[in-house]
């Protein structure tokens, strides 16, 4: 039933819709820009599911930073062995 | 001398700096890897690294164990990237671009209708089973790669580096407008790279 109200009402496009959830990573929304997306999410299962992996790889990618400077980290890609002796004897000079 | 406990502390504090001599051992392979994520050119990253290196013997007697060494280098590594996106990516503030960013979102949407083109494929978020897996992130630096040179150097800021608007648009001197339009295309255009070379695989 709220579907079918919503689904009546004048809703923004994807292409719009796209650009405030994005928008919304790097700034606040002004309160209809927030009404415009959150009611385009509310019909929209594509866009519901685009802001969801957009989301999850901001999250991603910080805990991939924090990971990072762990003392235990362990991960690559790895420098070849040629390429550390040569900066091991750059910083003996 | 008496061996008062501010005399002992500071010897403890010196014991803890190691020998340069081991930083690469200890070092090279993280600050690379690091680098890499912000510059896929593994020559640039290499050099970098080294700089990274030279700059913090330089600065070795500034450096008083304040902070874990590994997390002092890569204070220095951060500095070094910024400078190089700095020099490379810095222009004169453009006008108006809305052209060229409208041009590049018709790869997503509809011209007409603006609906998505394509539906999107439910994905499994499990961000703790990704973090280890080198397999997805050879993915993810591969789709990287594919953004255009300046986009990708402005998500890793933003994403990885957690710098904020002002920072990145002071740093590279654009426009909020102008930062805004690249990272809503690298968000899109990594969303789908990602989904087609990892998340849209039978892959887990």
């Amino acid at each position: 039933m709220l579907r079918k109200i919503l689904m009546r009402l004048p809703v923004i496009s994807c292409e719009k819709a796209s650009r405030l959830m994005s928008a919304r990573m790097d700034r606040p929304l002004a309160p209809w820009e927030h009404v415009e997306l959150v009611l385009h999410l509310a019909v929209c299962d594509g866009c519901r599911e685009i802001s969801r992996q957009i989301g999850f790889l901001r999250l991603l990618l910080g805990a991939w930073r924090h990971d990072l400077l762990e003392e235990s980290w362990q991960g690559g890609p790895y420098l070849s062995r040629e390429a550390k002796d040569q900066m091991k004897l750059e910083l003996t000079r | 001398m008496p061996l008062s406990w501010p005399y002992l502390i500071i010897l403890v504090m010196d014991v803890k700096i190691s020998d340069p001599e081991n930083w690469v051992e200890q070092y090279a392979d993280f600050l690379y890897a690091y680098t890499l994520k912000f510059i896929p050119n593994s020559d640039t990253a290499q050099n970098l690294v080294q700089e990274t290196f030279l700059a913090a013997l330089r600065s070795r007697d500034s450096f008083r164990g304040r902070s874990a060494e590994k997390t002092w280098l890569a204070g220095i590594l951060r500095h070094k990237i910024m400078d190089y996106f700095k020099r490379r990516y810095r222009e004169i503030p453009a006008g108006d671009f809305a052209a060229a960013s409208d041009e590049s979102m018709e790869q997503f949407f509809d011209r007409a209708t603006g609906h998505l083109k394509k539906t999107p494929l439910e994905w499994q978020l499990n961000a703790a089973a990704l973090l280890d897996k080198k397999e997805f992130w050879e993915a993810f630096h591969h789709c990287l790669g594919r953004l255009s040179e300046k986009t990708a150097a402005v998500f890793s800021l933003r994403e990885l580096q957690g710098c904020k608007t002002p920072e990145i648009c002071k740093l590279l001197g654009i426009s909020k407008t102008h930062l805004w339009v690249m990272l809503h295309r690298a968000r899109l255009q990594l969303r789908e790279c990602l989904e087609r070379n990892w998340f849209g695989k039978d892959a887990s």
